[in-house]
């Protein structure tokens, strides 16, 4: 082998590798070369701020995506538990029970989710595109369309800050660190990977997988409520019609992030620079002034070129293990 | 282990056999005879309707691969493609998948002690691989049947339930997995196999059951083995 031909294959290697990261760094590069100020603090601080509800989503989609599963609902389920959690606090004044509330309906939701697909077998595609419906109108039902104004103190909750931290960004952190230590120091991720490697492989090597699949959307549900106080928090009012189409920008940033919908691949850390790079590209286009609509036609681009480049990998993963095998059997 | 009348309406009938501690049973028959959905009911892939297991003298109902696992019963599958091997994940994960408890509890994964036992299963069972990070997927047939079988291996069972163990598998990776078998009914194991390779089957066991039609035919003895006798009890009169 030539020199430069093996050069070129490890190029290759480490692009596959840390192709991820390679591309979130083309993109800093080229927004400081665009934008002075893209590197200040400021702007850095203001971009992890904007994606921190849709990232906390995306870590509960990373861990739904590793079993073969999703979560359509968790725009619509965000609305209701921040919604009912908003009233709570303007009826008791106590920020706690407000939280709990918000963490209590979302996990009450998505432990129907769960339901619905291991009891019930249904697709998650099929249940949590019901439930988005169910939770919009539970949601919209509760106020009767209307919007709950004057939240006080709740603001805390997304608008303050930690020395100089914004809390929407040390929530960030929380979450990840757990959807972290969750997927690689558990017994549970563990299971989670295994399942989406091979799901009848992993009964018949003993995994509990009705029970596996139920924590991962129980898990997902405490994200959810999470994200949903944050949200009501950031817009100053209980939002019935709240983060409608967030759960397609979570799905964006943890597909980018190379979750893979062939299910057994994904990570935390993965999902953090998918959901940067979907960050940063929608701060380059806001500030190239690009039209609104514009964008979210853009955006939608960019979910459906993440999702054909993860359709790619599938397919060179098992091409390449199928050659592997070839070769192999011929030695 | 001993099984008396399992039935599984639709598969199998009044199934009974035994295997003891330290033999190798061979279970043959034709293609179709119910062989393999007896191993899925005793592990607790297939339901029954009928019938008693016992382990070690300990009677079990058995529900689900959870339950046998937990008797120290333990199966190979014959289609290693689909229920044998995760195929994304690493050799590593692929062997520790039955044990995980043993590396990762009280909120602390021991990655030290998870390495150590893999390497040392996987020099155990001459596993060829770069690395036990590797993907599963990228190894032979014969080294992931060996993967398989160290995963099974790291639970320490009782009993093993092969079903077609080196079925399309090269000759070298065949002899090692016979040799292991060898080894671990002297260890005191008890293994009942599932073949359709009547040569494997008088060479490698102590007994053999002929299975056709969901029913057993028939027992043979050692001093009785020949591939005569087990064809003729497989087609059935």
């Amino acid at each position: 082998m030539s020199i430069s031909s093996k050069g070129y294959s490890v190029v290759r290697r480490v692009i596959q590798r840390h192709g991820l990261l390679l591309v979130l760094v083309a993109l800093f590069i080229i927004s400081s070369v665009i934008n002075k100020n893209f590197l200040s603090v400021r702007n850095l601080t203001n971009i992890s701020r904007q994606i921190s509800i849709t990232t906390i989503l995306a870590f509960g989609q990373t861990i739904l995506i590793i079993p073969g599963m999703l979560d359509l609902s968790c725009g619509s389920v965000l609305a209701l538990s921040g919604l009912l959690s908003v009233s709570l606090y303007k009826q008791t004044e106590s920020l706690l029970l407000a939280f709990m509330v918000s963490i209590v309906i979302a996990v009450l939701c998505n432990f129907l989710n769960g339901l619905m697909v291991t009891r019930f077998r249904t697709p998650p595609f099929i249940a949590t595109l019901a439930m988005l419906t169910m939770a919009r109108g539970a949601a919209l039902l509760y106020t009767n369309g209307q919007n709950i104004y004057q939240i006080g103190k709740y603001t805390v909750f997304g608008q303050g800050s930690l020395w100089i931290i914004p809390t929407p960004i040390i929530f960030f952190f929380l979450v990840g660190i757990v959807t972290w230590y969750i997927l690689t120091h558990t017994r549970m991720g563990r299971s989670l990977y295994a399942i989406g490697g091979n799901e009848e492989a992993a009964i018949a090597s003993g995994i509990n997988v009705h029970k596996r699949k139920m924590q991962a959307y129980l898990v997902n549900g405490v994200l959810v409520g999470i994200a949903g106080v944050i949200f009501m928090s950031r817009v100053n009012a209980g939002l019935p019609n709240g983060a409608v189409g967030y759960e397609f920008e979570a799905l964006t940033s943890a597909v980018i992030g190379g979750t893979s919908f062939s299910g057994g691949i994904g990570t935390a850390g993965g999902t953090v620079i998918g959901a940067f790079i979907v960050g940063i590209l929608n701060n380059m286009m806001n500030l190239a002034g690009l039209n609104a609509y514009l964008q979210q036609v853009i955006r939608g681009a960019i979910i459906a070129l993440a999702v054909i480049y993860d359709m790619y990998a599938k397919k060179m993963r098992t091409t390449r293990t199928l050659g592997s095998i070839e070769e192999t059997q011929s030695a | 282990m001993r099984v008396e009348g399992l039935t599984s309406s639709g598969a199998f009938d009044s199934i009974s056999l035994s295997v003891r501690a330290g033999e190798i049973v061979g279970l043959a028959g034709l293609v179709g005879a119910g062989r393999t959905e007896v191993l899925r009911a005793l592990f607790g892939l297939n339901p029954y309707q009928a019938g008693e297991i016992w382990i070690d003298g300990r009677s079990l109902r058995v529900r689900s691969p959870e339950d046998s696992i937990a008797h120290g019963l333990i199966m190979l599958s014959e289609d290693r493609r689909r229920y044998g091997i995760i195929p994304v994940r690493s050799v590593k994960e692929n062997v520790t998948i039955t044990r995980l408890e043993e590396f990762i509890y009280g909120g602390r994964w021991r990655r030290l002690k998870e390495i150590e036992r893999v390497e040392e299963l996987c020099t155990r069972m001459n596993v060829k691989t770069p690395s036990i990070n590797t993907d599963i997927s990228a190894l032979s047939g014969g080294n992931q049947q060996k993967v398989v079988l160290a995963k099974w291996m790291i639970q320490d069972p009782k009993v093993l339930l092969l079903d077609e163990p080196t079925r399309g598998i090269d000759v070298g990776a065949k002899y090692e997995i016979h040799k292991l078998m060898i080894t671990l009914a002297k260890e005191g194991k008890g293994i009942l196999m599932v073949s359709s390779e009547l040569p494997e089957l008088v060479g490698m066991c102590d007994r053999i059951y002929v299975m056709a039609e969901g029913k057993i035919r028939g027992e043979l003895r050692r001093d009785q083995f020949s591939q005569e006798a087990i064809m003729h009890l497989a087609v059935g009169q």
